[in-house]
């Protein structure tokens, strides 16, 4: 694929926050993105190199909720940087050598201390010389403008890492794995195995969620990719997959439906191309590299012992439902607790001659999530939460979070749609109902799902009643 | 070996049941047209193969759905939330069958007619957004009868979405008779193949040829 642009060496990918560090916030690689930014945002939006174009091939083509979805944002990103690289070749204000090497910078924002906030060549409304700076839009958090960290429990991507497979496919109730579930294309809702994968849910959804706010352009998947700074949270999402694939046993999935399903793109020529999985998942082939590629320590050293979610393939039977809340319930911003009573087991695969065995799997599913627009709070999901504590210091009862990114396509009949109404998520709790059970404190007849906003939700002037976010179901699943 | 194979397969296809009423109903109506027995009065003959054509008919096509509910219901309780949610859909249909049955009937409208109406009906906007409504079934309470009353909302729910997706072929079959198999597996496949295939509207153009097609047999 890199005919067009030989290069002898791979670029290199440089982390956003180390480039700050070395040349301020005007890095020469960061001012030429900046400018190359600029120049398409000069051009006709049916130019197919134009900065609204490349920003509406997200809004109409992106594949999300699906094991698709890392290739695709991977093409997506690879036929980008050749767009940005040329269009700073152009640009007479960009050294040559810098173009020419040009590549599209991560945000890695889980790399400690200051990383957690964006970078600040997306926060100044001015480039040095004056001129507004095309990496500068009012429309994200106010936090976030503000220099504000993101949360550590939305930027972590410790519980993806420990995934130990890429995709699974899923019977209802079950987690879907690393990359998301096995669907046909699936652009939100089309196919009715949609859920996000591991990787997916956090970071990826909580950080574009946390970056736009209420009302910024990230919050929302029609508008994410016309603010820069989404094209290096997904650098940085494409690197953590780089990373997972570094752990012991990881791979991706060898089925031809995966590798073989090709997705239409625009080169720097304009030429109409097209990419699949197959010709993506080498990044030598692609000739670029990341600066800094880690295997998390903790998964690295004893994948199994330092895991909290098994990596061993779920049990050959389906989930089966032992509990779910009663009514649906709505999110405003404010915590909610939701007591759940739980039944025996009544299958063949739990409940046989011998009596009730232990499930394998723990599951508890937030199903047929639905709004129309995204509140732009990230929750965080604990079960059996102790009453007296702060969910701030409660990261032992913590089972991931809920951002609801693309919430107000899932149930768009003007769209494609398969699935049930709204999102569905599914958090694996297996090793935390074992700890309860070792420290005697589970309670095979009740649980309790609290939902609790990780962060008070922002009141922006001029808005009215924040939007509700409604959950049609709590269910706990046995496998 | 088979039994145990067939409960296995059972544990993750529950709807293997309703599966089955399906193809008992295809079952009953060859084997009515093989050997017709007379009925006392037309109109109840015509509503007795009406119920048999609707389970025949529009089963296949909600079997995904269907199983979807059962799988997300508790284990002991999922042919009940089978029976109910077909019962109830299919209740939907068998409404819509008296209207329609008593409409062909006074009217004289013919399949040909109907079926150039289901050509048209394929390329409008609203079709896909109703074939697009037929599967969103919201979660289920877990038990009682309150799981029960929702599982029959939802199930006529499920049926009035499809009656707006589907209406004017199976008008056509109200005029045509239980009795037209060729016209009721053609008009089967397309219903079913509509709701089953991922990004679906792209058969419209198909779809509307083959019933246009069938319009112009019928007529001529």
């Amino acid at each position: 694929m890199r005919d067009t642009q030989l290069v002898a060496d791979p670029l290199i990918r440089r982390d956003a926050w180390s480039l700050q560090r070395e040349a301020g916030t005007w890095h020469p690689i960061m001012r030429a993105y900046a400018l190359a930014v600029g120049l398409m945002q000069q051009r006709q939006d049916d130019d197919v190199t134009s900065w609204t174009f490349q920003a509406e091939i997200h809004a109409s083509d992106c594949q999300h909720n699906t094991w698709y979805f890392l290739p695709w944002h991977r093409m997506y990103l690879y036929w980008f940087e050749r767009v940005v690289r040329a269009a700073a070749l152009e640009h007479e204000d960009v050294p040559d050598d810098v173009a020419e090497q040009w590549a599209l910078p991560y945000w890695n924002y889980d790399g400690g201390g200051e990383t957690a906030r964006l970078p600040d060549a997306f926060r100044e409304p001015k480039l040095e010389n004056g001129d507004d700076n095309p990496l500068f839009t009012e429309r994200r958090s106010p936090r976030v403008l503000r220099g504000e960290p993101l949360d550590p429990r939305i930027i972590s991507s410790r519980d993806a890492m420990a995934e130990g497979f890429f995709a699974l496919d899923p019977d209802p109730g079950e987690t879907v794995g690393f990359g998301g579930p096995v669907t046909g294309k699936n652009h939100f809702g089309e196919d009715a195995n949609a859920a996000p994968g591991g990787l997916e849910m956090t970071p990826h959804n909580d950080v574009h969620v946390a970056v736009g706010g209420s009302r910024g352009l990230m919050v929302n998947p029609l508008t994410a990719a016309y603010d820069p700074i989404f094209w290096l949270h997904h650098s940085n999402v494409d690197r953590l997959w780089v990373e997972w694939l570094g752990l012991p046993d990881r791979e991706n999935p060898t089925e031809s439906a995966w590798s073989g399903e090709t997705f239409p793109f625009h080169d720097e020529e304009k030429n109409e191309v097209s990419s699949s999985a197959a010709t993506v998942v080498d990044l030598g082939e692609l000739g670029y590299e990341y600066e800094q590629v880690e295997v998390p320590a903790i998964l690295a050293a004893g994948a199994e012992e330092g895991s909290p979610m098994p990596t061993e393939r779920p049990p050959d039977h389906p989930p089966e439902l032992v509990g779910a809340s009663a009514e649906p319930l709505s999110l405003y911003g404010q915590e909610e607790r939701v007591p759940i009573d739980l039944a025996q087991p009544s299958g063949p695969a739990l409940l046989t001659d011998e009596g009730a065995l232990e499930p394998e799997r723990v599951y508890v599913n937030v199903e047929g999530v639905e709004a129309d627009e995204n509140p732009g709070v990230v929750y965080g999901v604990y079960v059996n939460l102790p009453d007296d504590q702060d969910p701030g210091t409660a990261d032992q009862f913590h089972v991931g979070n809920l951002s609801f990114f693309g919430v107000e396509l899932a149930s768009d009949v003007k769209r494609d749609h398969r699935g049930g109404p709204g999102l569905r998520y599914a958090f694996d709790i297996s090793g935390l109902v074992k700890q309860l059970k070792d420290e005697d404190r589970w309670n095979p007849g009740q649980v309790t799902v609290t939902f609790s906003p990780l962060s008070e939700p922002e009141v922006e002037e001029g808005e009215g009643a924040r939007p509700s976010v409604k959950i049609g179901r709590v269910g706990i699943y046995y496998q | 070996v088979s039994s145990v194979a067939l409960g296995r397969a059972s544990w993750r296809h529950p709807e293997l049941a309703a599966a089955a009423v399906a193809g008992g109903a295809w079952a009953v109506l060859v084997a009515h047209s093989l050997q017709p027995h007379p009925w006392p009065e037309p109109y109840v003959a015509a509503l007795s193969g009406w119920v048999v054509m609707a389970a025949a008919m529009m089963v296949p096509g909600a079997l995904a759905d269907v199983r979807r509910v059962a799988l997300a219901s508790m284990w002991h309780r999922r042919q009940r939330t089978i029976a109910i949610f077909l019962g109830s859909y299919l209740s939907a249909w068998i409404a819509f069958g008296v209207v329609a049955l008593a409409l062909t009937g006074w009217t004289g409208l013919g399949a040909g007619v109907a079926l150039g109406l289901a050509a048209a009906w394929e390329l409008s906007p609203q079709k896909w957004r109703a074939v697009r409504r037929c599967h969103l079934v919201e979660a289920l309470p877990p038990r009682g009868l309150q799981a029960d009353a929702a599982c029959g909302r939802a199930g006529l729910r499920y049926g009035w979405r499809c009656i707006v997706a589907c209406w004017p072929p199976m008008l056509a079959m109200a005029a045509a008779g239980h009795q037209a198999l060729a016209l009721m597996a053609l008009l089967t496949a397309i219903v079913a193949a509509e709701k089953i295939v991922v990004r679906s509207a792209r058969l419209r153009g198909p779809a509307a040829a083959l019933l246009a097609g069938a319009a112009l047999l019928v007529l001529a």
